[in-house]
């Protein structure tokens, strides 16, 4: 049975999470893609994207301990799953595997 | 200080958000929502935490819906046209809007009741973990409360954390000070609370060691009594509570707003009785709190299998008892208030799917009227599906508008009514919010979808259907004519039969509150102080005694002017019973009922009420023991068709044993023993002692203001034995009033939105038949033209008219007298409105019918061909 492909966002998503090495929750990751892709992303998107993307298998959460200072709370943590890495590959080479030549096409185009 | 977000966004978001995510996606909007008010100030962190609340609910909503938001964008233009049509047809507007409004507005009503009472989020924490366990007994379909015995080997059970019971009782307070209130105290496991999870404000909560026979008296204070009572004394713990005989050590003071298991501001242990035989013991109330992998299946199932090893005591035959495991609230609020408020709410929907079709009536006729502008935009290129989309948007405005003002009504109204049921008295359950939940906002918001749904599209398929390129062939909506086909004469006809068979029944009952409201009971009840008088468990012997030695008291008193005792006063609810007259053969075919009340011999006099024939009860009839009874007018205009009723003899009917007789020694005026409808307060009384078969109600006649004898009232019941407990102390007159307000208000609620429906019904089918005749214009006139006699024409047209409405008519009637009216009245007020309503039917086809008959016949003609 063919795999289900990534959307872009979900890609964008699951690259923030890798892109960020520990300690990666929500705020953290929104941060990461807008500093990347210097546009403002909705915020309630990443936690959709995030939930719909652990259904998946493709990313999985746990709740951190409560941080040091006073009043500190626990977050959600996430981490890409190994099927997730898996799945970020195929669309990168699906992408690329697309991509071959054309770029060399939309050069002499210009 | 640290700011905090806006807290009703909050809640929005942890009521809405899907369970899973709620927490995570709260807190990490917190921290941000720290970082921007430190770098743009507070206003703008609000600002943004409100959009951020929008965004998230919007989305996750689409999620939940699989459908993308991009694909819900309206035009402005559809906006602005919509705006235009709401003030280009006020008079639809208005009808529209209110019928919108009544319907969403009491389906609202109801759907907050119901979900109040089925579904609440307890605040506590974990409230999904908290349940209640009943007993449940399949001979009489009702739950078993007698559980101490089972409690103690629930308590073994795996699937909880804790498991725990309680019973409500009733204690007089006595203050430092010597005055006494009456309070209700839980008696409780100590494991409750331990089910609630809430810590302590000060000291301890209950511990098990608590629970032991013998062990020193201990209570814990609610904050509510913490602050009344001890004002907030914050060295509370240690000091000694009295209530009623015992002297109590306070050891914990909860925490505002709590007032677990249902509404309670005193907590004391419940005795462990380890030696009970099962189903013996007090009446408890049973809860627990599963642990975080159980659920209610594996609970109840670990439950049985507890239940289903104990041994049934010898006086017990076994018997089939199953226990249950519930969602807390479920097992609190009685299984009959739940059932009526999805009762309740069916009948609403069903009054939201008359509205909607009345409005949409009046939409289809607006729609007959702009045929040209369809024909037009058509020709001009516009989609069917743009201009469906145009009618949609205006019957959203619509809708919406009446949304708006009837989840503004709502609101006001829920908000009066609960102040009002949470003031006179009755326990406010600690889960109860009087605001209305962002799941009802969602409920009607749905509703205003549908409403605009059934209002904007169904007329505008039927409007933009075939025909409309007919009719930009010959350059006019003329020969484009709507006609209304059989499902719209099935609804003309179905409402009419509706609104004729239901409506009449609630208009009387409405009107009846009202007449009622207006008139009183025959004397000054403002007068009289009520008080129901009760002992604690376990001195039901001295009651009489106890009672008389009260009376004797209140008696001395300067400005009492009389004293007396009874079941239940002038105003209050009275029961209603069966009975049967001696020797008088109708009551072998009806039995007629009577409301009933038990007094006390000096009851006639301390009300001024002298017989109107033979006697009032003296003490020999109530301590004697006589069978005898007084009766009031009606009793002997009604039941004895005003024969004399000195010597006659009267029971309460029975299907098994029967009644012993009784002889009536007097007639009395009336005196509002049924407080709605006073024509039928037939009304019989028996004579008893103070304190027995059940007359435990006490009213004092008084020179002065009654309210104000009630704290020397207490204080003297205190001085006769602390486990005297007077409940509720109120002037007579407040005590009718509350004891009928509820059936009142709803009486008058429900008439005031009959009335509505009437208006609407008869709107609506002046505009449908009206709108009939005017598609016929051309018709009549060329008919008319032709030679045709018009006394047939206009025959012809009303008797389709009338057929249509009749048939409606009938119907109503019909289910009226399937029902078997009671009164003359449920008879002629249906007939009365069908006839109303054909009237109004008939109205409308009078002037369209006389402006076609008035063409004249050669411009008739001249548009042939």
């Amino acid at each position: 049975m063919p795999r289900e492909g990534l959307g872009e966002f979900e890609q964008v998503v699951l690259l923030a999470v890798i892109h960020l090495k520990e300690h990666v929750y929500g705020v953290p990751i929104v941060d990461e893609i807008e500093r990347r892709t210097g546009r403002a992303v909705a915020r309630a998107a990443v936690y959709i994207t995030l939930r719909r993307l652990e259904e998946k298998g493709l990313v999985s959460s746990w709740m951190s301990e409560p941080t040091g200072e006073p009043g500190g709370k626990a977050r959600r943590c996430v981490e890409v799953t190994p099927a997730g890495r898996r799945a970020l590959k195929d669309s990168r080479a699906f992408l690329e595997s697309m991509w071959h030549g054309a770029d060399l096409k939309l050069k002499a185009e210009r | 200080m640290t700011v905090q977000p806006p807290a009703p966004a909050k809640r929005w978001l942890l009521r809405t958000l899907p369970r899973d995510v709620r927490a995570a996606i709260v807190l990490d909007l917190d921290e941000v929502f720290q970082q921007r008010v430190e770098a743009d100030g507070v206003s703008a962190a609000r600002r943004w935490y409100w959009r951020e609340t929008l965004s998230f609910s919007w989305r996750f909503l689409c999620e939940r819906l699989t459908i993308s938001p991009s694909t819900l964008r309206l035009s402005m233009l559809d906006v602005k046209l919509a705006s235009r049509m709401v003030t280009k047809y006020p008079g639809l507007t208005f009808i529209g809007g209110l019928a919108i409004a009544t319907a969403i507005g009491v389906t609202v009503i109801g759907f907050e009741i119901t979900h109040d009472l089925s579904n609440p989020t307890l605040p506590l924490p974990n409230s999904d973990r908290v349940v209640s366990v009943q007993m449940w007994d399949g001979r009489w379909g009702s739950p078993e409360s007698r559980l101490m015995f089972d409690l103690a080997r629930w308590r073994e059970a795996q699937s909880f954390d804790s498991i725990g019971g309680y019973q409500t009782v009733e204690r007089t307070l006595v203050a430092d000070s010597g005055e006494g209130e009456l309070v209700r105290a839980a008696e409780m496991s100590a494991s409750g609370f331990r089910v609630a999870a809430v810590a302590p404000l000060l000291g301890r909560t209950l511990i098990d060691a608590d629970e032991d026979t013998g062990a020193s008296p201990v209570a814990v204070v609610g904050y509510r009594l913490w602050t009344s009572r001890f004002n907030s004394d914050p060295n509370v713990v240690g000091r000694t509570l009295h209530l009623g005989s015992v002297a109590r050590t306070i050891v914990g003071v909860m925490p505002e707003g709590f007032g677990f298991p249902v509404s309670h501001s005193l907590w004391i242990p419940l005795t462990r009785q380890d030696s009970i035989e099962r189903l013996s013991g007090p009446v408890l109330r049973v809860f627990g709190r599963l642990t975080p992998s159980a659920t209610l299946v594996a609970a109840q199932s670990e439950l049985a299998a507890i239940s289903a090893r104990q041994p049934w005591p010898a006086r017990v035959a076994p018997t089939p008892l199953t226990p249950r495991v519930m969602p807390y609230a479920s097992g609190i609020v009685p299984l009959g208030y739940i059932r009526r408020a999805y009762l309740l709410q069916s009948v609403l929907v069903l009054l939201l799917v008359i509205c909607c079709s009345n409005v949409a009536a009046l939409v289809f006729a607006r729609t007959a009227t702009r045929q040209n502008e369809i024909i037009v935009r058509t020709a001009l290129g516009a989609a069917r599906s743009r201009i469906l989309g145009q009618f949609f948007v205006e019957a959203l405005a619509l809708a919406g508008i009446g949304a708006a003002v009837g989840l503004g009504v709502a609101n006001a109204t829920i908000q009066w009514t609960m102040k009002w049921i949470w003031s006179s008295g009755s326990p406010r359950p600690f889960w109860w919010d009087d605001r209305i939940a962002p799941v009802t906002y969602l409920y009607a918001g749905a509703l205003t979808l549908i409403v605009a749904l059934l209002c904007g599209i169904v007329p505008a398929l039927k409007g933009t259907r075939a025909g409309v390129h007919a009719g930009l062939q010959q350059g006019s909506g003329r020969s484009a004519s709507l006609t209304f086909g059989v499902g719209w004469t099935g609804i003309i006809v179905l409402q009419i039969a509706l609104c004729v068979a239901l409506l009449p029944a609630v208009l009387a009952q409405g009107w009846d509150a009202i007449r009622a409201q207006a008139s009183g009971v025959g004397f000054a009840t403002s007068e009289y102080l009520e008080v129901t008088v009760d002992v604690e468990p376990g001195s039901e012997p001295r009651r009489p005694a106890l009672y008389r030695d009260l009376e004797l008291r209140v008696r001395r008193e300067p400005d009492v002017r009389g004293v007396a005792f009874a079941t239940a006063f002038p105003g209050m609810s009275h029961p209603r019973l069966p009975i049967e007259v001696d020797g008088d053969p109708m009551t072998d075919r009806i039995r007629p009922q009577s409301f009933t009340a038990n007094v006390a011999p000096g009851f006639f006099s301390a009300l001024d009420v002298r017989p109107i024939m033979g006697r009032i009860f003296v003490d020999a009839d109530a301590l004697a023991g006589r069978q005898v009874a007084v009766v009031n007018r009606l009793f002997v205009e009604t039941v004895l068709g005003g024969r004399n009723a000195i010597g006659r003899r009267v029971r309460f009917a029975s299907n098994g044993t029967p009644n012993p007789w009784m002889e009536i020694i007097g007639v009395v005026p009336d005196l509002g023993m049924s407080a709605l409808r006073p024509e039928e307060g037939i009304g019989l009384y028996s004579p008893a002692v103070p304190g027995e078969r059940f007359v435990e109600g006490m009213a004092i006649h008084l020179a002065g203001d009654a309210s104000a004898f009630a704290p020397r009232l207490r204080a003297m019941a205190l001085e006769v034995s602390p486990v005297l407990q007077l409940k509720n102390p109120m002037p007579l007159n407040v005590v009718g009033r509350a004891d009928q307000i509820g059936v009142r208000f709803f009486a008058i609620a429900l008439a005031a939105v009959a009335v509505i429906g009437v208006i609407l019904s008869s709107a609506a089918i002046y505009s449908l038949m009206s709108f009939t005749v005017s598609r016929r214009t051309r018709e009549i006139a060329i008919r008319a033209a032709l030679g045709a006699n018009p006394r047939r024409i206009v025959g012809e047209i009303f008797s389709r008219v009338a057929m249509q409405i009749g048939f409606g008519a009938l119907a109503g009637v019909a289910m009226v007298l399937i029902a078997r009216p009671q009164s003359a009245r449920e008879v002629w007020l249906p007939a009365g409105l069908a006839l109303f309503m054909f009237i109004i039917g008939l109205c409308a086809c009078v002037v369209p019918a006389r402006r076609a008959l008035r063409i004249e016949p050669s411009d008739a003609l001249k548009d042939v061909g």
